[in-house]
């Protein structure tokens, strides 16, 4: 059974993080929790199915994998590929860095995702409609 | 003025009371339990023992106990909970909660605790509140500090004009901290200066903090990072 980092598209949820920097994430956190990584697992650019780690789970074994974030499990995918990705890894733990969060099983994965689409759903802010925090600060003065 | 107002359009900060003691009370055994599993000799049976306990740590192995402590099951729901009238008429019920409540030690002898800042410069919604609750009561100059808001922009738009943000402008201010017993918070907007100061008391200081918002209003750039979707 394996420890396995899985890297994926930069792109995803509200962030850009290149696979060196998920790599340097992911790491850091497993030193910090006493992990040991036995492999790195990169999922293609453009896939957002964990096809490539639901593969390596069902021929080799997973015992834990770590990856940035929530937003990089497939929470928009169609409900089919979502329950075939949850019975693929439902034994497997997952560890996201960012949210620093772990856990296991069908309830967790299906909570997991109801946050991300929650979180994905919400409207944020657009930085680019801003110069500082001045304009910040003007904001909170009109609500 | 009420509580909302007073943040937005008043001072930016406010003093509240507890609405649930004994959701405060459970919280501080929850953190004197698990305090004593992280430190692990079963000597800290309250938050006594542990502020003497504090006073035989340096500035790393205080803040490595830090790191531990955020981890600490449901801290940022429990302070949440104690201060829930409160947290309801700012924000309702559905909220982003801080994932975890960050801890907050200030130990004589040691460097700053926190610097001054303002949380709006972190990425932090606009919308967002702070709330800030010490763990026993200050009686001392180790509490936090928190300037009016329109005091506050305008010291950080002294020092934009230079580049950065803690520069003269803010080091020659006289900051006074909070005198506060435990039972009181502190909620304010993100333009509130704040920080606290390394103080001449013999004990040290602990204060615990969450960030939280309405979801009906936008996030900025700290996402599912920092905030949890909550209902309370």
């Amino acid at each position: 059974m394996t420890t396995a980092i899985v890297t994926t598209d930069p792109n995803f949820g509200p962030w850009n993080i290149p696979a060196r920097g998920q790599n340097m994430i992911t790491n850091y956190h497993a030193k910090s929790e006493g992990i040991v990584v036995n492999t790195v697992i990169p999922e293609p650019v453009f896939s957002n199915l964990m096809s490539t780690t639901r593969w390596v789970n069902n021929n080799r074994g997973l015992k834990k994998i770590i990856l940035c974030s929530i937003y990089q499990i497939p929470w928009n995918a169609a409900a089919n590929e979502v329950e075939a990705f949850i019975n693929d890894l439902e034994d497997v733990e997952f560890i996201f860095s960012i949210e620093g969060i772990r856990g296991h099983g069908r309830d967790f994965l299906l909570k997991i995702i109801e946050e991300v689409k929650l979180f994905s759903a919400h409207k944020n802010l657009d930085y680019n409609d801003y110069e500082s925090y001045d304009d910040l600060y003007e904001l909170m003065k009109k609500q | 003025m009420d509580i909302k107002e007073e943040l937005i359009y008043g001072k930016g900060w406010v003093l509240v009371d507890v609405d649930k003691p004994e959701s405060l009370d459970r919280l501080c055994q929850s953190f004197i339990h698990e305090a004593n599993k992280i430190v692990g000799n079963d000597s800290i049976l309250n938050i006594n023992d542990f502020i003497d306990y504090l006073l035989t740590l340096n500035d790393s192995e205080a803040n490595t106990l830090k790191l531990k402590l955020i981890f600490i099951k449901d801290l940022a729901l429990n302070l949440q909970k104690s201060f829930i009238e409160s947290t309801i008429k700012l924000t309702g019920h559905e909220i982003f909660l801080q994932r975890r409540s960050h801890v907050m030690f200030n130990i004589p002898g040691h460097t700053q605790p926190s610097m001054q800042h303002i949380d709006g410069m972190s990425g932090i919604s606009p919308y967002a509140y702070i709330i800030w609750a010490p763990l026993h009561d200050i009686t001392d100059d180790s509490g936090i500090y928190a300037l009016d808001q329109h005091s506050s922009m305008k010291i950080m738009n002294e020092e934009k004009q230079n580049g950065y943000v803690m520069g003269n402008a803010v080091h020659d201010y006289q900051f006074e901290p909070l005198q506060m017993p435990y039972g009181k918070a502190i909620i304010f907007n993100p333009f509130v200066l704040h920080g606290s100061i390394p103080h001449k008391g013999g004990l040290p200081r602990i204060g615990i903090t969450n960030r939280f918002q309405s979801r009906l209003y936008p996030l900025f750039l700290r996402d599912s990072d920092f905030f949890t979707p909550c209902n309370i």
